[in-house]
């Protein structure tokens, strides 16, 4: 229990240093959000307007006060685009990402973990090294090709499913394939390598000797301990997906935080990006600390107290 | 059956190859529902306080005008009947249409508008455009429940114009005194469509009024769903989950056509693409020289090619789409003529020149201005070409003149009136430099007393034969000086369903559902 405080308690010092980094990036790069805002053709008198509206002819410093000021009382500000509050533009999209995400994750673990035992059960066979190709595949597809070609081939040729957008859930399938299969490529190769590890120990060949089905030898005994190394990845891919949905999301039409943030970016509107990036370094590292108190539950060995 | 699962991927593949030919989603339509793809999401849907075209497209379906533009940006009574000005050009005076309600149920009369009007003119709370008004406008008068005079110090010719502009909708004052800051996302008006939801990063819905006091729509709902790929809005409307695409890429053309699910529409817009100079960086101060750039470029080749014939050479500083353009002179493709003058002006061989671009947010920009460096080295200059992000390049060709380093550099102008005045007025006046602690759109920083004047008169003049002339003059000097390196315009294509008729489609780069109807089947 006292670990867990004191996890959470690390929590602050880093996410300080976001909203410290991620602020001093931001007025670091060019681009006026007013003049971007306020569109080519603007006069002069609204930029001005602007600006002032949006309180950059403040100093920095001034400003970087008043947003942790404001961060403390829970305040991220408002959007400068839409001049509604942050917290909503972000909360409206980072439940849609999360979905995409625990989907990615899903596509995952469901394909990868048996694409790596088959692997390994039948390793240094045509099985193994077709699995493995598919693997090396599923890691260098880029989002955007591996998207366009399912969209191509599932929506438009086959009909299967609604191209982009979001609407029901046959609008999830092909976003969490594309997000998923880097992530599946790495948890079946992850798989595969240690249960290679854990079928040569001791006590399997035990297992083995006492006449267990080979099936149960897999599932109960080796893949048990296989999986440890396992759930650091799926729980670190967990954390990039949040954060590398991006192009998935662009792809798909998909309203989450991937696509405000660079949208965002494009009109330099500085409290959403804040906000956003804030939100996003929040979940990873809470993620992490999930995953670490996960060993505890799979491995008795590493639990605390 | 495990270890067949990694290759249902590839089977499938197989399988889709096989067939191809009978595939294809479901095309049976709702003809109650018609969906528009959107490149980005609207941030405001508040009238006075948008500034993209994709919100402005939005709000124009929710609200109406005192007056609007037709088809040819012609301008059209809207909820007023009728306007007169007076002699001395000081008072204009509209006439309101009775018996028409806003979608709360608010009457609109000429308190309505007073308060719109006032609203975009308070100074301690302006909008991201009370500068279209706030500097002509010096009182709104309700005259009586059906009638508005509007009062000017001096006369302001493009009045009407200004009035149809999206910013000079006319809001609900009960629904904004209830909203306040959040009546962006709960817009009420008297338009054709009623706002129904807003889902961020996803849709913003419309349900049809079916109070409305024109012609009544004849779809039940619009959708606009932002789809920030191009390739993503194409396939959508190739599978009829879209039903109108903006802003096709002229390549993309000729796939879309050849799909029984779309059809094309080809119309000219009001935007002109061009290269400004910096007309006070020497060699650009001579006119010589400028001509020379305009001399060496083929415009009608990267048309032709680039744009797949999809534009027209520009031969004004305003496209013919706008109130007041006036066919003027195209400068020829002729690299003769420009080596000549560039030898008058002194310009020596390998004479080394900066070309700006964005790398991206324009059709073709980066093509285009790569090829407009080769047409420039042919001549024998030395071009550093560059492209930068759109935030950072706004921002230096925005900059004062003491600061930038800017000599030739891509931008469009589509004045969002349609008239003349905002055409020219902020782009080419000397008074509208940027400068330290002042920003202003005559990034080229150039400057004719002669072009002053005229723009001026244009400003001041009520009847609009004589501003007809003002500006025909005006072009013709703008166009001999060549303060930019003048290019072209590009037609607005726009993609969408078969079996869908009547899209209104605006030269101001808009497209609008309320005449749209869907076949029988």
């Amino acid at each position: 229990m006292n670990y867990i405080l004191r996890r959470l308690l690390h929590i602050i010092p880093v996410l300080f240093g976001v909203t410290l980094l991620t602020f001093s990036m931001l007025h670091l790069i060019p681009g006026d959000p007013a003049q971007i805002l306020a569109g080519p053709d603007a006069s002069a008198s609204d930029i001005m307007a602007l600006r002032q509206q949006m309180g950059l002819d403040r100093p920095l410093a001034v400003q970087y006060v008043d947003y942790l000021k404001g961060l403390a009382q829970g305040d991220l500000g408002r959007s400068m685009s839409t001049r509604r509050p942050v917290l909503d533009e972000l909360m409206d999209r980072f439940p849609n990402t999360l979905i995409l995400a625990v989907a990615g994750v899903g596509v995952a673990v469901l394909l990868g973990i048996p694409i790596g035992v088959l692997a390994a059960i039948r390793a240094r066979t045509m099985v193994d090294h077709a699995a493995m190709v598919l693997a090396l595949l599923g890691i260098s597809a880029p989002a955007f090709w591996l998207g366009f070609i399912l969209m191509m081939v599932f929506s438009v040729h086959l009909g299967w499913f609604p191209s982009a957008g979001y609407r029901s859930w046959g609008h999830l399938v092909l976003p969490a394939f594309t997000l998923g299969t880097g992530a599946m490529a790495i948890v079946a190769r992850m798989t595969r390598s240690s249960l290679l590890e854990v079928l040569n120990q001791d006590y399997v060949r035990t297992a083995r000797a006492k006449g267990l089905h080979e099936v149960l030898v897999i599932a109960k005994h080796a893949l048990r301990n296989a999986l440890i190394p396992t759930t650091t990845v799926v729980g670190l891919s967990f954390g990039s997906l949040l954060g590398g949905a991006v192009l998935t999301e662009m792809v798909f039409a998909w309203p989450g935080l991937g696509r405000l943030i660079v949208y965002s970016i494009g009109i330099r509107d500085l409290p959403v990006i804040q906000g956003a990036v804030l939100l996003l370094a929040l979940t990873f590292v809470l993620v992490n600390l999930g995953v670490d108190l996960l060993y505890g539950l799979i491995d008795p060995r590493v639990r605390r107290e | 059956m495990k270890k067949y699962r990694p290759f249902m991927f590839i089977m499938a593949a197989v399988i889709t190859l096989v067939f191809a030919a009978c595939g294809g989603p479901d095309s049976t339509i709702d003809r109650d529902v018609l969906i528009f793809a959107i490149h980005n999401e609207p941030d405001r849907l508040d009238p006075p306080n948008q500034t993209d075209n994709t919100t402005e497209d939005i709000v124009r379906h929710i609200f109406n005008n005192l007056v609007e533009f037709d088809e040819y940006l012609n301008h059209i009574p809207g909820l007023a009947v009728s306007w007169e000005v007076s002699e001395d050009g000081l008072t204009w005076i509209f006439r309101l249409r009775e018996g028409v309600t806003f979608h709360d149920g608010t009457p609109f009369n000429a308190d309505a508008v007073k308060y719109t009007l006032d609203r975009m003119m308070d100074l301690e709370k302006p909008t991201r455009r009370t500068s279209l008004y706030e500097p002509f406008i010096d009182k709104v008068e309700a005259v009586d429940e059906y009638t508005i005079s509007i009062y000017s110090e001096k006369p302001f010719g493009p009045m009407l114009a200004h009035m149809a502009h999206a910013a000079g909708a006319i809001i609900s004052p009960t629904a904004y005194k209830k909203s306040g800051e959040d009546f962006s996302r709960n817009p009420v008006g008297t338009g054709p469509y009623k706002f129904v939801s807003w889902t961020a990063g996803d849709r913003v819905v419309l349900e049809r009024n079916d109070d409305y006091w024109g012609t009544k729509p004849k779809i039940k709902r619009i959708e606009f769903i932002s789809v920030p790929e191009t390739s993503s809005r194409m396939i959508m409307l190739q599978n009829r989950e879209a039903h109108v695409a903006l802003n096709i890429a002229p390549h993309d053309v000729e796939m879309l056509e050849a799909h029984p699910n779309v059809q094309i529409s080809n119309k000219p817009a009001n935007g002109w693409y061009y290269f400004g100079f910096n007309n006070q960086k020497p060699p650009y101060n001579d006119v010589r020289f400028r001509r020379a750039l305009n001399y060496a470029v083929d415009k009608k080749k990267l048309v032709d090619v680039l744009l797949k014939g999809y534009g027209r050479v520009s031969d004004s500083l305003l496209a013919p789409a706008n109130w007041g353009y006036a066919p003027i002179f195209s400068y020829p493709y002729d690299p003769e003529k420009a080596r000549e003058l560039l030898k008058e002006a002194g310009i020596p061989e390998g004479f080394k020149v900066k070309l700006w671009s964005p790398s991206g947010r324009y059709t073709a920009v980066v093509e285009v201005s790569g090829a407009v460096a080769g047409y420039l080295r042919d001549v024998g200059l030395d071009v550093e070409y560059q492209t930068y992000e759109w935030g950072h390049y706004i921002d230096i060709i925005s900059n004062p003149l003491e600061e930038t380093e800017r000599e030739m550099f891509y931008i469009a102008h589509a004045p969002s009136t349609g008239d003349a005045d905002w055409g020219i007025r902020p782009m080419y006046h000397s008074e509208e430099w940027p400068m330290p602690g002042k920003s202003g759109n005559n990034r080229y920083f150039y400057s004719n007393p002669r072009a002053d004047a005229l723009i001026e008169q244009g400003m001041v003049t009520a009847n609009q034969d004589k501003r007809k002339e003002i500006y025909e003059e005006l072009q013709r000097i703008l166009v001999e000086d060549a303060p930019v390196l003048m290019l072209y315009e590009i037609n607005q294509i726009i993609a969408y369903s078969t079996g869908l008729n009547d899209l209104t489609i605006s030269p101001l780069g808009l497209v609008f559902g309320y005449n749209a109807y869907w076949s029988e089947q």
